[in-house]
């Protein structure tokens, strides 16, 4: 089954000439993780978003469309990036999303709901 | 209805949805009463009758054509003669299933409860001092999620078993404390099994798969010495017998001997835990049938060591019990007086224990009254004769 692997975490670890480095490391990761899903046969996709600053929201409210600037949620974690993966079961995702580098946040592990499913 | 956690598990693991395996299993239940002959083989035939009715859903809600290609393999009743073992044990691998991390952890012993067990829910908010709604939503919600985030269905690779160690033990912990707490057996006839043996059974399996946690020893232990006295706890007249005035000659000294086996080979990991502390005091006890006495102050410092690594007012009260033995019955009081009176009053327990200790001191008067706090909350039948005896005592 597929699993959507969201990153949230905090983007300001990333400021400056040491959030730099930390940056090269944590893609450095993903690299390496990317190449493990592929010799491992895991069917797997995923992207890295620009910063929440870079988001633009719509809401609905009583029928009328209004545009905000900035992420859906304010919190001091962001959606950073996600990868979709398709494994046997939780446990699995589990054990990938525990590989993914994260200085600073947490990985959301939900199941995709399958395309044709009723209910 | 007999078995019934054997044949849920069984049926659970089969169609990978614990909802569906409580409900095909009532139906099936329900279908067996109303047939003019028992059957031979009530749990497996309520095993291929639920999975059968089960099955028959999900080709109803998936189409027929779709349904009937993929469970092809699903004749009927007939098939029950011809099964060699037609209901495989699930049991310990749904309760590992139960207590995965995934689940809310607060959840997590009461699905187990519930799914493995058969304990209504309200029996089961007791046990955690919860709201029934509250606890209804808390296992429907934790059933949906095994169902829809992926958890998989099969027993976990040993090295993923310590971290659910922890839920496994607590729900076994809480089933017994029903089971025990059911001295009249009105529990084990609404789920229709020996509730108490069957944790006692899940309790032996767990401690055998691993046999280096020290905690999973000592659960067993302990139910071990509680089933130990079973034979002892309650009176000629189905009035409970408190474990003081228990006749030893009617308790079982095997599994007494198998608990200390087990604590012993707990004590060689040299890592100490409630379970561990709480079966040492039960065989503290349980010497009493050697000894002729229980020594007081060995329970009393066991007492103080579980205080100091489980605090509660349970075992608060328990210390005090101990405590008036060594030090007379008004240092006990003195202690109970200090224990939060307002959290604990509708722990019968609490009115118990006051009413011995008062009695004990002397003063009749205000034990009677305790005794009368006791019975206005219900207990089970057993323990009500018993508290009633005593309150006839007291005039």
């Amino acid at each position: 089954m597929q699993f959507m692997l969201m990153i949230n975490e905090d983007e300001s670890v990333y400021d400056g000439a040491e959030g730099a480095a930390l940056l090269e490391q944590v893609l450095a990761g993903h690299m390496k993780l990317a190449e493990d899903l592929v010799a491992a046969g895991v069917p797997f996709s995923g992207e890295r978003l620009k910063p929440a600053a870079t988001a633009t929201t719509i809401r609905w409210k009583d029928g009328a469309e209004s545009l905000h600037d900035g992420p859906f949620a304010e919190t001091h974690e962001e959606l950073g990036g996600f990868y979709i993966i398709d494994v046997p079961g939780l446990d699995e995702a589990l054990a990938w999303a525990r590989r993914i580098p994260v200085p600073k946040g947490g990985i959301e592990v939900r199941p995709v709901w399958p395309m044709g499913a009723e209910g | 209805m007999a078995a019934r956690p054997r044949v849920v598990a069984a049926l659970a693991a089969r169609l990978r949805d614990l909802d569906a395996a409580e409900e095909a299993f009532a139906e099936a239940a329900a279908s067996a009463l109303a047939l003019a002959e028992p059957p031979r083989d009530v749990p497996a035939w309520l095993f291929v009758a639920g999975r059968r009715r089960a099955l028959d859903a999900i080709r109803k809600a998936r189409g027929a054509a779709r349904a009937a290609e993929r469970h092809a393999e699903v004749s009927d009743m007939a098939d029950i003669l011809h099964l060699p073992d037609p209901i495989p044990d699930e049991r310990l691998r749904l309760l590992f299933i139960c207590c995965h991390p995934a689940i809310a952890a607060e959840a997590r012993a009461a699905l187990a409860l519930k799914v493995i067990c058969g304990l209504p829910v309200a029996a089961i908010a007791r046990l955690f001092v919860a709201s029934e709604p509250a606890m209804f939503q808390r296992i429907t919600r934790a059933k949906t999620k095994v169902r829809e985030a992926g958890i998989a269905f099969e027993l976990p690779p040993r090295r993923d078993w310590r971290e659910r160690l922890g839920a496994v033990l607590l729900a076994l912990e809480l089933a017994f404390t029903a089971a025990y707490a059911d001295a009249g057996g009105e529990l084990s006839a609404d789920i229709g099994e020996d509730l108490g043996a069957e944790v006692e059974r899940l309790a032996l399996l767990v401690a055998e798969l691993l046999p280096g946690e020290p905690e999973a020893l000592g659960l067993a232990a302990l139910v071990l010495l509680a089933r130990s006295r079973a034979a002892a706890r309650v009176d000629g007249e189905g009035a409970m017998v408190p474990l003081s005035q228990q006749d030893c000659s009617q308790w079982d000294l095997a599994r007494i001997g198998r608990a200390r086996e087990l604590l012993e080979a707990a004590a060689k990991t040299a890592r100490s835990g409630p379970y561990q502390v709480m079966a040492a005091i039960q065989l503290t006890h349980a010497r009493r049938a050697f000894d002729g006495a229980v020594d007081w102050s060995a329970v009393l410092r066991l007492y103080d060591v579980l205080l100091a690594l489980r605090p509660s007012p349970m075992v608060a009260l328990s210390r005090a019990l101990a405590l008036a033995q060594v030090e007379g019955a008004e240092a006990g009081l003195a202690v109970l007086d200090a224990l939060p009176a307002e959290r604990l009053a509708l722990a019968r327990p609490f009115h118990v224990a006051r009413a011995d200790l008062l009695a004990k001191a002397g003063r009749d008067g205000e034990a009677a009254a305790a005794l009368d706090a006791a019975l206005a909350l219900g207990p089970p039948r057993a323990e009500q004769l018993w508290l009633e005896k005593r309150r006839a005592m007291l005039g």
